[in-house]
């Protein structure tokens, strides 16, 4: 599984980085959510799909 | 059964499969519109900047993928044990209920139908048109919607007055202080904000009175004056509605057997404040979907974090974290705001008894990210401010 955040989309809620803070880092000016390393690891895959369904603005994208 | 096919319904359906649900699923969904996200309504959707199409959640395709059977158009009517009635005229039973139906917008005495409100699509929709033709609004009401209303009227050139019946705006939620701040982004943005005004009542859909006899007239009014559950249907159903429906820490309606109720129409214990509590907030939503899901199936639930609500207004997002009503001190994390600095950049938190409770950013996403965590732990006032440095 590998995990982005589309910059477009996102607006600063943090709530990806809150379920998941293992796979996502925040910008310090605005809050905006970054996967540093687009692989999840199998640990990690459940807490990654809870991360896009926290998403208001379905900025986490799984594939 | 699923009554609702909003964000708490179908969070709750997806947990359901997810988890390997793997009876029949019904999803009853009183708007003919596939189940569509609320936040955007107010802000992307009214604005123009997206097409409706994107508020959706899940079309019926996506529906279909998850092995549902949608009933959309259709209301209950009554619920007798664990058997739905519908307008249409027929029933569906299932070996558990969970009612997610959400919140209508709360209507003035006497409201005339020409009287705009914003709590569904086709609300929103409305209003979009309207917008593009009218010069003059009053917004009646000075919450987050009202807010936001507010700037999609302002940015089409639109003259805004705005009246707020307590004496600042938001104030149920920022408490008085703060709402001082949310004072601030109407009045600096052009609306004219006349807080303290009670309204006497609404001549027509252009057209009210106030308390004190004066009469405001404007090509649109509307009335942003909250919202409610409507569960007249649940009437003899043996169930005691105090407002909302009172479950238990899983979300089961107490009172009742194989129902459960999710989302702004619930009030669900919470054992660290001892009430029932109902929330508006769209994690919230989801959070209690998942639990009563979970709860159906008899699995573990997931950890819970606090409640978060936003709202886009004047150009800034405004992020409330936790509970401020409980608070009864109030510390300024960051930014000058309330000693009449900028707006922009102040960040506000809730005490209650010494622990932080809750906390408000305007516009300062990234300095308000690291509260989320201090109040999901209850972190006590000296580790909050030592967060600050």
């Amino acid at each position: 599984m590998q995990v982005r955040v589309d910059s477009d989309l996102c607006q600063g809620h943090t709530l990806c980085a809150m379920a998941a803070p293992d796979l996502f880092a925040l910008r310090d000016e605005d809050g905006h959510a970054y996967a540093p390393d687009e692989n999840v690891p199998a640990a990690q895959e459940e807490r990654a799909q809870e991360a896009a369904r926290s998403c208001p603005e379905r900025a986490v994208q799984l594939s | 059964m699923v009554v609702g096919a909003g964000l708490g319904g179908l969070r709750t359906i997806e947990r359901l499969r997810a988890d390997g649900y793997p009876g029949r699923i019904t999803l009853i969904g009183a708007e003919e519109h596939e189940p569509y996200d609320r936040p955007p309504l107010s802000k992307q959707v009214l604005s123009g900047d997206w097409e409706p199409g994107r508020a959706v959640l899940r079309d019926r395709a996506g529906l279909a993928g998850l092995d549902v059977t949608a009933r959309l158009g259709t209301g209950a009517v009554a619920l007798h044990g664990t058997t739905v009635e519908l307008d249409d005229g027929g029933t569906v039973a299932g070996d558990a209920v969970v009612i997610a139906t959400g919140l209508v917008a709360r209507r003035l005495p006497h409201q005339p139908d020409g009287v705009a409100v914003l709590r569904t699509l086709d609300d929103a929709l409305a209003l979009r048109r309207a917008l593009g033709t009218a010069r003059s609004m009053i917004v009646i009401g000075a919450g987050f919607v009202g807010a936001e209303v507010t700037c999609a009227a302002l940015r089409r050139g639109v003259r805004v007055t705005v009246l707020e019946a307590l004496d600042a705006p938001c104030q149920r939620v920022l408490g008085r202080r703060v709402g001082e701040l949310a004072t601030r982004l109407f009045t600096e943005a052009g609306a004219d904000l006349r807080c303290g005004t009670r309204i006497g009542r609404l001549l027509d859909g252009r057209t009210v009175e106030l308390a004190d006899g004066s009469v405001l007239s404007a090509d649109l009014v509307l009335a942003g004056v909250g919202a409610v559950p409507d569960l007249r249907w649940l009437d003899g159903a043996g169930v005691r509605v105090n407002d909302r429906l009172a479950c238990n820490e899983r979300g089961r309606v107490v009172g009742m057997s194989g129902v459960w109720a999710v989302g702004d129409a619930a009030a669900w214990w919470n054992p660290a404040t001892g009430d029932h509590h109902g929330g508006e907030h769209w994690t919230l939503t989801g959070e209690q979907a998942a639990r009563a899901a979970c709860d159906i199936l008899g699995t573990e639930p997931p950890a819970a974090g606090p409640p978060y609500v936003w709202s886009d207004q004047f150009g800034l997002k405004v992020q409330v974290i936790g509970r401020t009503d409980t608070a009864d001190e109030l510390v300024q994390l960051h930014g000058t705001g309330l000693d009449g600095g900028p707006v922009k950049g102040t960040v506000v938190g809730y005490l209650a008894g010494g622990v932080l409770a809750g906390a408000v950013s305007f516009g300062a996403p990234a300095r308000f990210a690291r509260y989320r965590a201090l109040v999901a732990s209850g972190a006590p006032r000296e580790k909050v401010l030592a967060t600050i440095e």
